[in-house]
């Protein structure tokens, strides 16, 4: 009935987290539902706590063994994947993926913020998606949109954000700065 | 309750209003006055015009905090007097960025406000001129608090690393949850209630806040979706006050898992505050905290909190109105 918590959110560890992190998190999880715990005694019953702590040892068996991390990382990712409300949770992505799957286009003959925001509406992005990839705040993906650079933190940010979400709308970086470049002193 | 709130919000959401924090805590004696007194001298001493307004009617004594002598307006006035301009009961010190709204008063009933006295102070509230209002609130769970702090666009609770305190601010949400819930379409209610009477049957108790959403959002999507757009609006962060032991501070982080896992919230974590023989000291002075210890650990610790929360401010704001970009 209940969708079950997977083994990372039951550890409350990260599915990225090294065997260290794993163990890390497994101590203080531990620590924060033991029986006299001060957060946790007022909510939850004695026999509520041992339950939890009988699923965090499961879930430790499991994650603390690479061989059978990785079986389970397998089972999740279909798992994942086949949901589709919870399809953005990938596991163990490879580094070398191009950030989001888009066409590659060659660049434009000016390159402004208009121009840019045209090409993301084309590739079907949202600056949500590509501010979740980048990591890069939304108000500064949107200031390069609108050329309102002054609220970035400064040029060497200017640059690095900019060639980082030209590359996510699938133009080649260096050739998009050099003609943004080229707007901005207009 | 819930959509009052939200009707006197969206009547004026159209100009730039003040961000309004309210601060509470499930028990009394946490330090809410001084972590609300003293974040509004925070605020201020950014330059960002703060209002702390003392909703702990009844009990009020924010103006102590704040070191000014007994204040000569307070909100009993706003709600005796026809057509008062709030503006107008703001009472200044020594520092013009600050203001206060002082609760206290002749009046004796204004522990008990009633519905349209709680909405009027809704209302005006948002005609404040001031960046930020920091709301002082009564401890416990009465309509009033919890409706004060729906009302508000950030809440903070304060909690003491003690198990009394603990087990209060739980309560605190608990009440919030259902407070919000009561605002819910009848057909969801009666699914909802359904829900509860199985758990019971199932496992002798209610289950968490969290199992409730999750049984929700299985068995009827569409209500498990109201609930999660009701929770939506509710930013809940946490202070943890009064810290002597080092092993404190980790009371705030075990909060934070807890709150994930019982009741499906994010709960943002402000900081620790340590126990300080100066904070009395201050108060026996009648002097703000912050003023007569700007460089206590403290004082700093809240001087970097305000930093941080204004910066997020700045940029949520300039999100949402791209118009008010350019305004510091």
């Amino acid at each position: 009935m209940r969708t079950q918590n997977n083994y990372y959110e039951i550890l409350n560890a990260s599915p990225e987290a090294s065997a260290l992190g794993i163990v890390k998190a497994y101590r203080e999880i531990k620590l924060i539902f033991q029986a006299n715990s001060l957060a946790a005694y007022s909510l939850y019953s004695q026999e509520e706590l041992e339950m939890i702590h009988q699923r965090i040892e499961e879930a430790y068996a499991v994650l603390s063994n690479s061989d059978a991390r990785r079986e389970y990382n397998k089972k999740l990712e279909y798992s994942t994947t086949s949901n589709k409300k919870s399809a953005s949770k990938k596991i163990s992505e490879p580094k070398d993926e191009p950030l989001l799957t888009v066409k590659i286009i060659s660049t434009p003959e000016k390159v402004h913020g208009k121009v840019l925001r045209k090409i993301r509406k084309q590739q079907d992005l949202s600056l949500n998606q590509i501010a979740a990839k980048t990591n890069i705040p939304k108000a500064y993906l949107k200031a390069l949109e609108t050329q309102d650079i002054s609220i970035l933190p400064g040029r060497f940010y200017l640059k690095s954000y900019f060639k980082q979400y030209v590359t996510c709308l699938g133009l080649n970086p260096t050739e998009a700065w050099k003609k943004y470049k080229l707007q901005l002193k207009d | 309750m819930t959509n009052t709130n939200l009707k006197a919000r969206s009547e004026t959401t159209q100009k730039k209003q003040p961000q309004i924090w309210a601060v509470a805590s499930g028990k009394g004696g946490v330090g809410k006055s001084f972590v609300a007194a003293n974040l509004a001298m925070a605020f201020a001493a950014h330059e960002k015009t703060t209002v702390l307004v003392d909703l702990d009617l009844g009990s009020a004594n924010a103006h102590t905090c704040l070191g000014l002598t007994s204040p000569k307006h307070t909100l009993s006035q706003l709600l005796n007097q026809k057509n008062k301009d709030i503006n107008a009961l703001v009472e200044h010190g020594s520092n013009p960025f600050i203001g206060l709204i002082s609760g206290a008063g002749d009046d004796f009933n204004m522990a008990n406000l009633k519905h349209y006295q709680k909405l009027k102070i809704m209302r005006n509230l948002k005609h404040l001129n001031a960046d930020y209002i920091i709301l002082d609130l009564g401890a416990g769970t009465s309509f009033n608090t919890l409706d004060f702090f729906l009302f508000a666009d950030q809440g903070i609770i304060t909690v003491m690393p003690e198990p009394t305190s603990v087990e209060n601010s739980y309560r605190f949400v608990k009440s919030l949850l259902t407070r919000l819930l009561k605002s819910l379409p009848q057909e969801s209610q009666r699914l909802m209630h359904d829900i509860l009477t199985e758990q019971k049957r199932k496992f002798g108790k209610i289950q968490s806040f969290a199992a409730f959403l999750s049984d929700m959002l299985n068995q009827h999507p569409k209500d498990g979706k109201i609930i999660q757009k009701l929770l939506r609006p509710l930013h809940i962060n946490l202070i943890v006050n009064q810290v002597i032991d080092p092993s404190d501070i980790k009371l705030g982080e075990a909060m934070q898992v807890i709150f994930q896992k019982y009741f499906a919230l994010h709960l943002n974590l402000l900081g620790s505050l340590h126990h300080d023989t100066h904070v009395i000291q201050a108060l026996k002075q009648r002097q703000s905290y912050f003023q007569l210890f700007p460089q206590s650990r403290n004082a700093t610790c809240l001087h970097r909190i305000a930093e941080q929360l204004i910066k997020k401010h700045t940029l949520d704001t300039r999100l949402e109105h791209p118009e008010y970009a350019h305004t510091k």
